[in-house]
């Protein structure tokens, strides 16, 4: 067997096929929404943007639910097996199979992210400036009232932009965001394998729907409570952030661990529910 | 004759407590083509998957080259198949999807797959989608994804469906060549001209129990 060549060949089918194409038009469509009052500002005040926004809009609670629904349409094909996969398995076998579906959600999770973060800079079109630094129009939108003025959908919070230099957070944002998603991929897999399909995308689209809660329960216990749901550690600003002197995300270093230990026990159900699951082809493209 | 290769050793085998496969017992050697004939439902699909390892038996057991299925191993790696509705990455021409498959377990070779899909009828220089593929063109494929690796085991389920009358008889000669070239062919179809035209020996699947009638 030649994996590295097959893995390749899977990720670039999953990755350009109608169910992408889908995904991609909404994430590109909501990011417009979102960075459309920067542009208006840009507009206003003749100062370019940074690139950075994109911190920002992944912590607007409203855009990360819409953004998980997304990705739990996005794998809603779990457990991969679509009639083509036939006349793969029986050339792979079960374990090599599972292995390179769990390699391309992982694949697929990071293209997505990246894909967020380009979209929200060609959003910005000809106001984007392209500097390492905050720039003047997301500091002015941190210090001011002008974010509220030219009715930005996400907050800037200057705590953020104090405790980190923009690419740090920008590559911050999508490594979590990519596990995050990675995770969330992997959890309706497993899913799906041990129960069904429909468990795993009510699993799915209830850890999505769990961000409401923590944004909703006391600052107090919020930390506490967001350990235990993933989805809201892509709002990476919130890490700098204190509401009523409490953080509201666990540590880098917890939600990093958590995520690399999440995503190596859902690959151990896996391959080890795999090994004994029935193949029951479907139709479904 | 040829070695054994495939023996089905008293396979049962239920879904929600319904038993689709009885008691069933098989043994098919290299250099044969088996027929199986039986009404729809009557388990022969069934019987196919648990051959290949998509299924696990309830009881009994299925021996490959006296390798135990679900044991010793997972897959029936050394087999071309065609089972239920050939499948295929629909926006891909059908020379894309046999060169996807193909690359799995061997380096490409583009001249081959050429000859294959040729042997079989098809135009490996068209461009047509598979989406666009008619069924007759789709079970040419199938038989040309099932044969290009030149596999020892062949397991063809109405491998002829939806071809026309010159291209069943292109098939068949198709199958007796591989036969002749000491393949283990184990074939299900509806098709009595078929099954009397291409095997060795046949059974009937009824009910989910095997029965050879010739």
């Amino acid at each position: 067997m030649y994996p590295v060549k097959y893995f390749k060949q899977v990720l670039l089918g999953k990755i350009f096929r109608p169910r992408t194409y889908v995904l991609l038009v909404l994430l590109g469509f909501v990011t417009y929404l979102y960075v459309k009052p920067v542009v208006a500002f840009s507009q206003e005040v003749h100062y370019k943007a940074a690139p950075w926004a994109f911190p920002f809009i992944v912590s607007n609670i409203y855009f990360i639910f819409l953004f998980m629904l997304g990705i739990v349409y996005y794998f809603s094909d779990v457990p991969f097996m679509q009639y083509y996969n036939m006349y793969q398995v029986i050339r792979t076998g079960r374990r090599n199979w599972a292995i390179v579906q769990i390699a391309a959600i992982m694949g697929q999770s990071f293209f997505i992210m990246g894909f967020g973060f380009l979209a929200s800079v060609l959003c910005l079109g000809g106001h984007c400036e392209l500097t390492l630094g905050w720039g003047k129009l997301l500091h002015t939108s941190a210090l001011t009232n002008a974010a509220e003025h030219y009715g930005f959908l996400f907050s800037v919070p200057y705590e953020a932009m104090q405790r980190f230099e923009p690419l740090e957070l920008a590559a911050l944002t999508i490594c979590i965001g990519s596990l995050v998603i990675c995770f969330v991929g992997l959890l309706m897999f497993a899913a799906s394998l041990v129960f069904n399909r429909n468990v795993a995308v009510f699993l799915a689209a209830a850890m999505a729907a769990a961000v409401y809660f923590v944004e909703n329960i006391h600052p107090l216990i919020a930390q506490k409570v967001s350990m235990f749901v993933p989805v809201s550690w892509m709002r990476t600003t919130n890490i700098a952030t204190k509401v009523h002197g409490s953080y509201v995300v666990p540590p880098v270093g917890y939600m990093l661990t958590a995520l690399a230990v999440g995503i190596l026990v859902l690959c151990m159900i896996i391959l080890w529910k795999v090994k004994r699951v029935e193949f029951q082809w479907n139709k479904e493209d | 004759m040829g070695e054994c290769v495939i023996e089905v050793r008293n396979v049962s085998k239920s879904f929600r407590g319904e038993a689709v496969l009885k008691d069933v017992s098989l043994k098919c050697e290299g250099g044969r083509i088996y027929g199986i004939v039986g009404y729809n439902g009557s388990g022969k699909t069934v019987l196919f998957k648990c051959i290949c390892g998509f299924f696990h038996v309830d009881a009994g057991e299925i021996l490959i080259n006296s390798k135990q299925m679900g044991k010793e191993i997972d897959m029936l790696s050394d087999a071309g198949i065609i089972i239920e509705e050939p499948g295929y990455l629909r926006n891909l021409s059908g020379y894309k999807n046999l060169d996807f498959l193909y690359r799995i377990r061997n380096k490409p070779n583009k001249q081959h797959l050429q000859d294959i899909m040729q042997k079989v009828g098809l135009d490996p220089f068209s461009k047509k989608h598979v989406g666009h593929y008619s069924l007759g063109m789709k079970q040419r494929l199938a038989i040309a994804q099932a044969t290009m690796e030149d596999p020892g085991i062949l397991i063809l389920d109405e491998p002829m469906n939806g071809l026309d009358k010159q291209g069943i008889a292109e098939m068949r000669d198709f199958f007796e060549e591989q036969k002749s070239m000491g393949k283990l062919i184990i074939l299900a179809s509806h098709n009595k001209e078929d099954i009397n035209a291409l095997c060795d020996e046949v059974y009937e699947m009824d009910k989910g129990t095997l029965n050879r009638v010739r």
